[in-house]
């Protein structure tokens, strides 16, 4: 008998399993238009991108996945101690172009629309010194800590 | 509609190749059917052309890649939910489609993979000849 390894995120992958044949409940109703899921809004609305963050004793480092998102329909806010994330995926031009007419998606995972994030930081910020960049799809923002904050070392003096 | 099923592979059932066996995540996926191609989009963000693996053999085309991590030695984490490491998906393609004109791009952290279908399969419109 083979041992099999237990691994305990199989779990995520049956899930998604799952997920995807329920969406092929849709098959069972050959209307174009009509989509099971969408009757539940699962595929619409807002959406929040995965977010990352790190520290080290200087700075906040926070990595964003924005894929698809142009540069210019993202809007960043940092206060002393919240960051917002605001934006839009469109839908790629000429995504849909040439998709031939009344088929539904094979497959449909990618979310699209407004999306939305509010981070709140453990340690006051430099609001007027926060750093963003894009690469990827990736949106990286450097938040620097606040000065008396920063940890200070002292050194000690032999008398 | 089987012209695109992806081939769900459960990672229990291969044989562990290492003790460490790899993870691999699913990057989300959308598939659609054009006149005369497939079209995938895959999310994709961060991971650079050379940490990207695409090919395809007996059927299957396997997108199978890594990205980087971050550097756990300098600092510490405070949230954490990107996925860090490998990401993989198998689809099937069946004879329908015309594996040997595979084209794909990555922009803006989207791949976007385009598979022709083959041509004596696409309807064709028949002139009618006057005499």
């Amino acid at each position: 008998m083979d041992l099999v390894r237990y691994d305990p995120f199989e779990i995520m992958d049956r899930i998604a399993d799952t997920f995807d044949s329920l969406r092929d409940i849709d098959r069972w109703f050959d209307f174009p238009e009509f989509r099971f899921l969408d009757t539940f809004g699962l595929y619409e609305g807002e959406w929040s991108p995965a977010l990352d963050m790190y520290e080290d004793d200087d700075a906040y480092f926070v990595k964003v996945d924005v894929p698809g998102v142009d540069p210019k329909d993202i809007e960043i806010s940092a206060t002393s101690d919240v960051l917002t994330i605001k934006g839009v995926r469109r839908i790629e031009e000429g995504k849909d172009k040439g998709k031939k007419k009344g088929k539904k998606y094979e497959r449909e995972e990618i979310f699209y629309g407004e999306f939305h994030r509010t981070v709140p930081l453990p340690v006051p910020i430099d609001p007027d010194h926060v750093d963003a960049k894009i690469k990827d799809g990736v949106l990286y923002i450097t938040l620097p800590k606040k000065e008396e904050l920063k940890p200070k070392k002292i050194n000690v003096k032999v008398s | 509609m089987a012209e695109n099923k992806e081939i769900a592979k459960r990672t229990a059932t291969e044989p562990a190749k290492t003790e460490e066996r790899e993870r691999f995540i699913r990057p989300r996926t959308t598939v659609f059917e054009l006149d005369n191609a497939v079209k995938i989009l895959m999310d994709l963000p961060g991971v650079s052309k050379d940490n990207l693996d695409i090919s395809y053999n007996r059927g299957e085309l396997t997108i199978i890649g890594r990205r980087e991590k971050w550097d756990r030695e300098k600092m510490r984490p405070v949230y954490i939910e990107r996925f860090d490491g490998g990401f993989k998906r198998v689809f099937a393609i069946d004879d329908t489609l015309d594996a040997q004109k595979i084209e794909a791009k990555l922009n803006n952290g989207v791949l976007e993979i385009v598979i022709p279908k083959v041509e004596a399969r696409q309807p064709k419109k028949i002139e009618i000849k006057t005499a």
